[in-house]
Parts: C-alpha cells; structure tokens; sequence
C-alpha cells in the first residue's frame, strides 16, 4: 500500500510473499484482569472489575442483505487485532426471607481497532478485505437490574438491561471515515432488554413455566429515496444504522405433567406440552429490499411467525427423583 | 429453557423457509430532496445541468424543478446562464474562453420559491490525452458454475504532465451495427402490397450510437509520475448481438479535481441496480452543493467542470465465443387477414413465383434495421 494514502483498491502497490512457516506478522500483549469484592454485610455486597481482553479473530456483519451475513476474520498483516478494556460495578443484595437474590450493575467498555465495513464496500468481490474495511473506536456502557426467586411454589428471575453501544470512525484519509466522521449505532446496538422467567409448580406432578422476552430491534441502513444524475439513477440511503427493525418480543408457555411417584420402577416418564411464540409474533429476523422491475420493494423476512406446539412424551430410569 | 436446542433445531428445520413479507420501513426522514447534476466540460455544443427533486424509492422517477435561474460563474465573477430548454433541464453553449485551466467555478441555483443554492468551487483542471485503448478477452463467471458469459473490456493508459489533473473519469458513448434478420420484399401498408427496392430504401444495415450510464474512475495522484496503465473500463458481453459485426467506443476521459474524484468513486457503489442494493454497505453521499440559507438542509447532486479528451477505438474481430442474438421467430400466413392491425407489416415471401399467399413476417424491427433506434448512415470513422 503507498504510504498515507489509505487502503483502496486501487492503492495496492506490492505484494509481500512469505515462505512456508515464516511468521507474517506478530501481535499481542498483556491481558490484565482484576476482579475485587467487598463484603458489605452476610447478605449484600459489591462487586468492582476490570478486565483487558484482545480478540485475534473478529466478526463483520453484513445486516443488509436478505439473511444477515456474518464473516469471521483473523487478524492478518493489516488488520490490527481489537482489543477491549472493560470497567463494571455491581451491587448485590440477598433477601433471606423472601428467597430473592437482586443485582445491579453497570458496565462501560471501549474497544480499540474495532473493524466495520466502510461505505461502498464491497460484500461479494472483494479479494482484499483490508481494503473494504475501517479499524476504529467503540464504545459500550449499560446497566442490568436483575431479581432471581430460586425457591419456593413460583420462582423464575426478572432481568432488565438498558445497553448502548457505538462506533466511530474518523480517519482523516479520504474515505476513511464512516457516516461522515460521527458516531453512529453498532449492529448489536439494542438499548431495552426484557427477560421474564417463571415456574409455578402446582404439585409435584403439574408444573406451568413462562418466559416472556423483548428486545429492541437491530440498527439497519434504509434507502431513503432515488435520485438521477446525467440519466443514471442513484440511491439515497439513510446515515449509517440510523434506523431499527422492528422490536423483538416473544412469549413462551409450558406444561409439565409428571408421571406417578411410585418409588420402585424402571422407568419413569413425564408430558411435557409447550407452545413457542405464544401470541404468534411475526418478529423480523431481517428486514431487507429488492428491485422489482425498477421498484424498490421492502420485506421482512420473520421465521417462526405464529405459535409452535410441540407435546413430547420423556422417559428416565429410575423414578421420579432419579437423576 | 422450555425448549432444548435438539426441538429448536428440528423445528427450524420445519420453518427455515419462514415468512416473507412486504414491509414498509417507518422513514422519518424527507424522500423527496432537491438534487442538482451540473457537469461542464470545454466540449463544444451545448452544456446541460438538471435539477430536479428525488423520489420515493417506491416509485423511482425523475421530477424536474422548473423555474430556476441557473448560472455558472467563475472566480472571478463573470458567469454564463442557463435557460430551461425542458422541464428540470438548463443549457447553455459557453464561450470557447470562459472555461481556463486554473480558474475555479460555481454553481448558482434560484428556486422559484427564492431558495438559493450554491456548490462549492471546483477548479478547472487541464487534462492529458488518452495515450491508448485496447480491449481484451474477458470470461465472467455467473451464479450457476455451469454459465460464463464471455465478452470483451476495454482498457486505456494516459499520460500526462505535472501539470496535468492526476484524477481521471471516464465515460463511453458506443455504437454498433447490426444487420436485420431478414430482408424485405413486400411491405403490407393495410390495403396494398408495396414492392421495396432495397437499392433505395436499404434497411438491412444499421448503426446505433448510445451514450452509456457506467462509468469509470480513476487517480495517478499516489504514483510518482502522472501515468495509469490498463486502466479496466467498460465490459461488453456476448448476452447482447453488439459484438455480432463490427463496434466501436468513444471514449471521454474527463480531468477531476481531488474533490470531485472522491465524490464520483463513492458514487459507483450507490448506483440503484439491484448489484448496489445487495452487495455493498450502503451509506449516504454527500456533494458540493448547499442552500445558503439552510446549510443543514440536504442537497443531492455535485457540481463539477472537467477537460475533456476523446480517443476511439474500434472493434471488428471475429470472436470464437456465441454471442447472442436478436429474437426474430418467423411467422407464415396464409392470408393478408391474418396479419392483424398493426400495419406496416414487413415480409419476405416463401412463395417461388411471387409475394405468396404464404407469406412469411417476423416483427418489424427483424426486417428493417431502423426500428430498434439505429441509422442507416454509415459513420465517417466506420471500418470498410
């Protein structure tokens, strides 16, 4: 590649050959992690980390396209291996008499050399990835609620999280920025997350459970509008991530019948009938458009878009309380 | 976990084809946005700049702003109007001195509803001389590992001076002859068989000349001297009869300024074919244009001036590839009756001893050659 004239297609200028066994390019470091607790009282306590971690192979993720892709990639001579630095405190509060365990943390990460795909990037051809991709910053921080019942007739755990997480990529080189140089959602960017878990055992025989799950929809790239120039026509898209699928939620049930608590048999076997997808959301998997005779149509593709009912008879050895 | 991994599996299995269907995204953002395309060169004849307002991408269309005052000025403050000559589109002839190496221009748009709009300078730059075309034999491979299609691209190398713009773009104008399918001996106008004398009316040959929307894009700015050297162009492949007898290029290679340079190689990955909307990271592209009131309002388009240097090149080979052809089935009728309404139909006869019954007819463009757009004029640069 010439010097400070970024990576581009267009830019490549040598290429390097290395013999068989010969080390391409080395890279690594400390990965210090340190983790305190500080018992406050028998039932409550704080919690404080931090950790460095660095990641030799890394995803991109293409949310465009029908069915998102994702690629693995190392680290090779080009790209610099990520590498994150994490803070989180957290508290934690037991209440004996009521059988509950309740936590709240909060947690702020950046991540250095962070790889996304640059404008126009090329998903299909692109024999230099290097040249298709921009290393920069992104930053994390959230907190989680969480409540936990573990015993008892109805027990299950409630957990709330608010999360952000966002990219930044400024280089000064022509092309070398994302959406103009400013900040903008990562993929995983999904601020409200709900998970309800329950169990309610009405005998040792019958038990009902539940779990009920939201999610803020992912960050995706709409066009916008179609625009033309000398005759040819072009795509308008919104700014990078500026927009979401729609929001994730789904609402699970089941029921669990136990066969009889004889202490001496073979076998023993229990019912279990569950429906997935209770309310038969049609939840978007990915959201994505095509050009159908000249018009752009959007779709979403959702799978699993009603509710599953699956019943399964279930034998073990031993009896009821056989592991 | 209600349900373990192996039920998730066996039931994705059941319903991976999931569900597809129309979704209309909530967009809180205008879809309508005013785009303004002025690219001037030191090409004699007339100079165009659109400006028209984009449109959903539901219904891609273009809509021209009418009632614009449009002028292109120079920095030192002299400048050419442009008149509307249709909707959205103004044009001028320039004076052969208004455009000088070195001098910066601009674009000045007022809308009718007193909105002005204004580009950002961009220099006129002297541009080097195409040095040289060639083409060579290309095979491209398809989704289906069994089909290639093969064809021809074209390649140029320029060099030029220091003081010659190091950024290049380059546009095509093609023409091509085709013969006609069939000849014709007999037009039916309706009413009456017309004998046709091809010595006079000659509608077996045509040359059809067209101005391609690709384009190419390339720099010398990062290479120690101002020279490129195969540069890749435009790609013609046997799935059109263009290659059938003999084609030729024009080749436009226009001076950029670094500026201008950036903006149009971004824009070859938004191009609105189904290839831009699947197989690259969309992104949004900003140009040289702002209202000068509402810096923040969004402006498509870009405002750019260029010289302009052609070379031609001209292909006559024979290739060993298939190269598809036009679809000309041969109809028979045993009566005039049968030929329907839309007259003239054009024929030959399969008749020895005259113009039929039978009569033999294939669509009309299959007989003369002028139907699908092209002259019977042979161009002067024409091989023999």
């Amino acid at each position: 590649m010439g010097m400070g004239s970024g990576r581009r297609p267009g830019n490549v200028t040598d290429t390097l050959t290395f013999s068989s066994g010969q080390g391409v390019k080395h890279y690594g470091g400390p990965e210090p992690r340190i983790s305190l607790t500080y018992l406050m009282g028998s039932n409550n306590s704080v919690k404080i980390s931090y950790n460095r971690v660095r990641q030799y192979i890394f995803m991109l993720s293409n949310t465009i396209a029908i069915s998102p892709t994702d690629q693995w990639k190392l680290s090779d001579y080009h790209l610099k291996p990520p590498f994150v630095d994490q803070f989180s405190l957290g508290y934690y509060q037991d209440i004996p008499g009521a059988g509950l365990n309740t936590s709240a943390e909060i947690y702020y990460k950046q991540i250095k050399d962070v790889v996304d795909y640059k404008d126009g990037a090329d998903f299909v051809n692109n024999p230099y990835t290097e040249t298709q991709v921009l290393q920069g910053e992104q930053e994390a921080y959230g907190l989680e609620f969480m409540i936990r019942k573990s015993s008892g007739k109805l027990n299950g755990w409630l957990a709330y999280s608010y999360s952000r997480s966002e990219m930044l990529f400024n280089g000064t080189l022509p092309g070398e920025n994302i959406n103009g140089g400013l900040s903008y959602p990562s993929n995983y960017d999904r601020p409200h997350g709900l998970n309800l878990v329950t169990n309610y055992k009405v005998s040792r025989r019958l038990s009902f459970s539940g779990t009920l799950e939201y999610m803020t929809g992912r960050p995706v790239t709409y066009p916008i509008s179609i625009y033309y120039q000398n005759g040819a026509e072009y795509m308008d898209y919104s700014n990078r991530n500026q927009y979401r699928i729609p929001d994730y939620f789904r609402m699970d049930l089941s029921v669990n019948l136990e066969g009889n608590l004889k202490k001496r048999k073979l076998a023993h076997s229990f019912w279990m009938l569950s429906i997935y997808n209770l309310t038969g959301r049609k939840n978007a998997y990915s959201v994505f458009f095509r050009n159908e005779d000249g018009n752009i149509n959007g779709y979403k593709l959702s799978i699993f878009g009603r509710p599953v009912i699956t019943l399964s008879w279930n034998f073990k050895f031993g009896n009821y309380a056989s592991e | 976990m209600l349900l373990n991994k192996g039920t998730l599996y066996a039931l994705f299995l059941v319903l991976a084809t999931g569900c597809v269907e129309p979704f209309e995204p909530d967009i809180q953002e205008s879809n309508e946005v005013m785009v303004i395309d002025g690219r001037i060169t030191d090409q004699p004849g007339i100079q165009t700049i659109s400006i028209s307002i984009s449109s959903p991408y539901k219904q891609p269309r273009f809509r021209p702003v009418s009632g614009c005052v449009v002028r292109v000025e120079d920095d030192e403050g002299s400048g050419v109007t442009f008149l509307e000559n249709a909707e959205g589109i103004y044009q001028s002839e320039l004076e052969p001195d208004f455009l000088a190496v070195g001098k910066a221009y601009k674009l000045q748009v007022i809308t009718p509803e007193d909105q002005v709009y204004e580009s950002d300078y961009d220099v006129f730059l002297a541009c080097a001389p195409i040095d040289q075309l060639s083409y060579r034999l290309e095979v491209q491979g398809t989704s289906d590992p069994d089909v290639n299609y093969y064809g021809i691209r074209f390649y140029l190398d320029t060099k030029g001076s220091g003081e010659d713009a190091r950024n290049y773009l380059w546009t095509f104008e093609e023409t091509w002859e085709y013969v006609s399918y069939y000849n014709i001996q007999y037009i039916w106008d309706g009413s009456d068989f017309l004998d046709f004398t091809p010595q006079l009316h000659g509608k077996k040959i045509c040359y059809l000349t067209e101005l391609l929307e690709n384009y190419q894009v390339g720099s010398s700015s990062l290479l120690g001297s101002n020279e490129i050297r195969q540069q890749p162009l435009h790609f013609v492949s046997n799935q059109t009869p263009r290659l059938q007898e003999q084609y030729s290029l024009l080749v436009a290679q226009h001076s950029l300024s670094p500026e201008a340079f950036l903006y149009w190689d971004k824009m070859r990955a938004q191009s609105g074919d189904a290839g831009g909307l699947f197989e690259t990271q969309p992104s949004r592209t900003s140009g040289n244009i702002s209202n000068v009131s509402q810096p923040l309002e969004k402006v498509l388009g870009y405002f750019f001036v260029s010289q302009v240097k052609e070379k031609r090149i001209t292909v006559s080979e024979d290739f060993d590839f298939p190269i598809v052809g036009f679809d000309c089935p041969l109809d028979t009728a045993s009566s005039v009756e049968d030929f329907g309404i839309n007259y003239p139909y054009i024929m030959y006869s399969l008749s020895l001893i005259g113009r039929g019954p039978p009569y033999a007819y294939s669509y009309k463009e299959c007989h003369d050659c002028t139907y699908r757009g092209g002259v019977t004029t042979k161009p002067d640069y024409w091989d023999e």
